[in-house]
């Protein structure tokens, strides 16, 4: 508990709580995470549709390319635009007006 | 207790270290922990027609489970069964509370057997603190290696059981054992194994505190009649006593303030505070303070399930209204779901039209739409299917080639022509159903729609 908790970090009972990380570095975590998810589920939708050999041949790519490696093309592609949906909306909500933006830590 | 304060992932909090506890609710998690590993480690091994009975075929894009062979098209059936799992989890949410958490979560029952492993190499609840604080003496690093190896096998054994319900397991099997593993199957039983480790044997009730969704919102299903886990403030102050006293001479209630039920929690919760985001719903407190009163002869139950308006002191109703819609609701999408599995044909056409042109007239007096139709063949067996088309006066198909024969599980894209005599139908688009039947199986059948374009 070398670093003082940041005043919004409350317990149940409104004592500070302190952390290990920073809480860039939990954001961070926390983008991470929920985009996973939701890339993961946006994956099993896609192909649940969409053969990815019809895609490969669609898009004539000069590499040859099996299913398995179209589902993790396919996987890290949504994990990057959930990545970057959720890293503008924590951006938004730590730079909204009236708020000072985080500790630079 | 500070200085136990351990690096944990998120908020700085203290080293849990659960008591064991013996009774109903313990029993009852045990034997949950076991079917569910049971049935996850032994499912992948069964065995139906000749095939492995639960596989899911990634590069094939086919699922097979037992008797069923499921295609992409089916896809229908698996978000049905989705809503089923997401009504039955507001079912028991409603009911009692985070059942799923305590009982079938798969995060609890792997901490489980995490933590017996634990157990068993290390000693229960006050000598595996001892052992923690204690100097690394020969003991403990001997302890602390046999935990390591016991969780790393059984990680490993979780991801190649993983791995294996995607790949044939006794192919998978033979290929650890001649290590000639593909580059996907090793990177997945690694992954899979290091996430049971990381998430079983250090995150435990972090991720259940920090990275679930479900125990953020499971509490706006609650209402007043749902049982809950809870303390029964009404049965008096707490405090210690001499053994024997009458606690209404000392003005105290039932609670001797003995710290049992707090030393039991998997997440380190005081219940007696109310109910918190933290508790998983595993009644260990439950266990351990009956046990207690059993000891001071007092009546059980100061922690028990009960709803809150019970413990206002008012009448309150587990069988509502809304158990009975969700009950019938379940009913009904259960039922839909079978009767739809049972009534489900084996074969499949996509008609898809050609691009490049909207009409031909290729021959006098006729106008000509040009498809392309995909059988697919979801049978066990190889059939001879016939097309015809209806819907439009007039109107005659021809396929290329004229007999399709499509092989067990295999997709057959045949040409087809259909026309229609100039002038039988008004200019514009207009709906034409394809219909596909096995020649040797009439109820082998589906009828697909199709635009025909006049000029």
């Amino acid at each position: 508990m070398d670093r003082p908790a940041e005043p919004q970090d409350r317990d149940d009972d409104g004592q500070d709580v302190a952390h290990e990380l920073s809480r860039r570095q939990r954001d961070v975590f926390v983008i991470g995470w929920c985009s996973f998810l939701t890339a993961a589920v946006g994956t099993m939708l896609l192909f649940a549709w969409v053969d990815p050999l019809d895609l490969y041949d669609a898009a004539e790519l000069p590499l040859p390319m099996d299913r398995m490696t179209g589902y993790a093309i396919g996987f890290f592609f949504l994990w990057l635009l959930t990545a970057v949906s959720a890293t503008l909306t924590v951006y938004l909500i730590r730079t909204r007006h009236g708020h000072p933006p985080p500790p630079q830590d | 207790m500070a200085e136990a304060a351990s690096k944990s992932l998120y908020a700085a909090q203290e080293k849990i270290y659960p008591r064991e506890i013996d009774g109903v609710f313990a029993r009852l998690r045990v034997a949950a922990m076991l079917l569910l590993l049971g049935a996850y480690y032994g499912a992948a091994w069964l065995k139906w027609d000749g095939r492995q009975a639960l596989l899911f075929d990634l590069p094939a894009r086919k699922f097979y489970v037992f008797g069923l062979v499921l295609w992409p098209q089916d896809f229908f059936f698996l978000s049905w069964l989705l809503i089923i799992a997401a009504l039955s989890l507001f079912f028991f949410t409603a009911l009692a509370g985070r059942l799923w958490c305590g009982y079938a979560c798969p995060q609890t029952v792997w901490t489980e057997a995490f933590l017996w492993m634990e157990w068993l190499t290390e000693g229960k609840g006050a000598a595996r603190r001892k052992l923690d604080r204690g100097p690394w003496t020969g003991t403990k690093m001997w302890r602390k290696s046999l935990k390591q190896a016991l969780w790393i096998v059984f990680s490993l054994w979780t991801g190649f059981t993983f791995v294996g319900y995607f790949t044939p397991i006794r192919e998978l099997g033979h290929e650890v054992l001649t290590w000639s593993l593909g580059g996907w199957e090793t990177f997945w039983i690694f992954f899979y194994g290091f996430a049971t480790y990381g998430n079983a044997g250090f995150m435990r009730e972090q991720v259940c505190k920090y990275m679930c969704p479900y125990a953020r919102f499971q509490s706006a299903m609650f209402d007043r009649d749902t049982l809950i886990i809870s303390y029964d403030t009404a049965r008096g102050e707490r405090g210690s006593r001499p053994r024997g006293e009458d606690p209404k001479a000392r003005n105290l209630g039932h609670c001797i303030d003995c710290r049992m039920c707090v030393q039991v929690c998997p997440t380190g919760i005081d219940i007696r505070k109310g109910l918190q985001y933290e508790c998983i719903a595993c009644a260990a407190c439950i266990d351990a303070c009956d046990g207690v009163m059993d000891k001071m002869s007092y009546p059980r139950g100061l922690i028990r399930y009960s709803t809150q308006r019970a413990m206002e002191g008012q009448s309150t109703r587990i069988l509502r209204p809304r158990m009975f819609v969700y009950v019938t609701l379940l009913t009904v999408l259960c039922g839909g779901l079978l009767t739809a599995l049972y009534l489900r044909t084996p074969v499949a056409l996509d008609v898809i039209r050609d691009r490049n042109a909207l009409y031909r007239e290729s021959r006098p007096g006729f106008i000509e739409n040009v498809y392309s139709l995909r059988v697919i063949n979801k049978d066990q067996r190889s059939h001879i299917y016939n097309v015809s088309v209806a819907g439009l006066p007039t109107v005659s198909i021809e396929t290329d080639p004229a007999t399709i024969e499509v092989g067990a599980g295999e997709v057959y894209a045949v040409a087809a022509r259909v026309l229609v005599e100039d002038g039988a139908v008004g200019s514009g688009g207009h709906d034409v159903l394809f219909t596909l039947t096995a020649t040797d199986a009439p109820q082998l059948t589906t009828t697909e729609r199709g635009r025909f374009f006049t000029p």
